[in-house]
């Protein structure tokens, strides 16, 4: 039960990640993360204003009508947004502006909108936060990692720094590129899901 | 209005295509046809209306751009209870059957999305009207395209690693490389 337990909580980071797997949120992960930069200011973004929004949304009450519930739920993203975005400014301020209106888009993500109620148990305050911290985990790491590739192969650059990369793709810079990348690594964290949960049932069985 | 003009426009401008907006809710909404329909004409109805106020709201937008998101989800909580009071209007059988595609089409990126865009762009009243409807059309474009080979992406045929989500991305991806060509 206690093992069940926990992989509940650990799903968003592998089994169920939102960008990946789940495809919960697809459209930063396909613009965004041309560069690391822009990759690791959407991350920072979006750890902030999914956690902030989530935590505070617990003290809307289940009774109110779903509708309603929906409504405050982004609105109260809205407000984390102000001052989410004067630190990500400060830490940010030449990337900023490169991500443009997919910044102020992180306040209608799936985690926080549409599947906010489905995905995290709002009863259990233990087992609550450390699950949307894991999906904020795995949101993180999946565009890092997309980012990492598409710099490199577009741009022949990590983080900024020359790799002297003969050959770059530079379409892989563009949303299209984007769609390619993002699509070939779900393949491999799907194939990757397979193996896991067939040694988990193979390990079930003895 | 030139009409093919418009058209070209939302396919070779379209939020999906060129901004992935919207994806999430493409994928679940192309499953069947009623909900491609349903979810893809809310949209339009929400982007149209939508991109329509956030030109109105210009002014003050630009004075308090942090407040843009806030005034923008304001305008869309109320359509959203408009629209939600309409179908109540309508009886309650038309409510429980479209009441869905109301709840997944409002807070969306798709709209949110046309209504900064229009914003940013500083467009008329008329023109931003124009510029929603485009986005909510390219969307229904896009629909009726996914919708097309939906059936062929989650097949049994296609290995399980491949199938569904991550074939939809290839498929999208591979027409947005060709739209990207005509628009360069």
């Amino acid at each position: 039960m206690a093992k069940k337990r926990i992989k509940t909580v650990t799903d968003g980071f592998f089994q169920k990640n939102p960008v990946l797997i789940s495809g919960l949120i697809t459209a930063p992960a396909v613009v965004c993360t041309d560069t690391l930069e822009n990759a690791l200011l959407l991350a920072a973004a979006f750890s902030l204003i999914t956690f902030c929004s989530v935590l505070l949304s617990l003290l809307v009450p289940r009774s109110w009508v779903y509708g309603i519930r929906l409504i405050v739920y982004t609105l109260i993203a809205a407000i984390v947004y102000v001052p989410v975005f004067g630190f990500c400014n400060y830490l940010f301020a030449d990337t900023n502006a490169d991500i443009g209106i997919f910044f102020p888009l992180l306040t209608v993500n799936s985690l926080i909108a549409a599947q906010s109620e489905t995905l995290f148990d709002r009863r259990n305050l233990k087992l609550l936060l450390p699950s949307v911290l894991f999906y904020i985990f795995g949101f993180d790491a999946a565009i890092l990692l997309i980012a990492l590739i598409r710099e490199f192969f577009a741009h022949g650059t990590i983080h900024g720094n020359s790799t002297e990369l003969s050959r770059t793709i530079p379409f892989l810079a563009s949303p299209a590129g984007g769609f390619l990348v993002v699509g070939l690594l779900a393949v491999g964290a799907r194939k990757l899901r397979i193996i896991v949960r067939a040694r988990q049932q193979k390990g079930g069985e003895r | 209005m030139n009409l093919p003009v418009f058209l070209i426009g939302a396919l070779t401008s379209n939020l999906i295509f060129t901004r992935a907006l919207g994806m999430s809710t493409l994928v679940v909404s192309s499953k069947s046809n009623r909900d491609f329909i349903g979810t893809g004409l809310a949209i339009t109805l929400f982007t149209t209306i939508g991109a329509f106020f956030a030109s109105l709201l210009t002014p003050f937008t630009d004075a308090v751009p942090l407040l843009r998101p806030l005034c923008y989800l304001t305008v869309i909580a109320l359509l959203y209870v408009a629209a939600l009071l309409i179908l109540h209007a309508c009886g309650q059988a038309v409510f429980v059957r479209f009441r869905k595609y109301i709840h997944i089409s409002a807070f969306n990126c798709a709209v949110l999305g046309a209504m900064l865009l229009a914003g940013e762009q500083l467009l008329s009243p008329v023109n931003a009207l124009l510029y929603g409807l485009q986005a909510g059309i390219g969307f229904l474009i896009a629909s009726f395209i996914l919708k097309a080979v939906y059936p062929s992406l989650t097949s049994e045929q296609v290995p399980a690693s491949v199938r569904g989500y991550p074939a939809i991305l290839i498929y999208m991806g591979i027409l947005a490389m060709a739209l990207y060509q005509i628009n360069q």
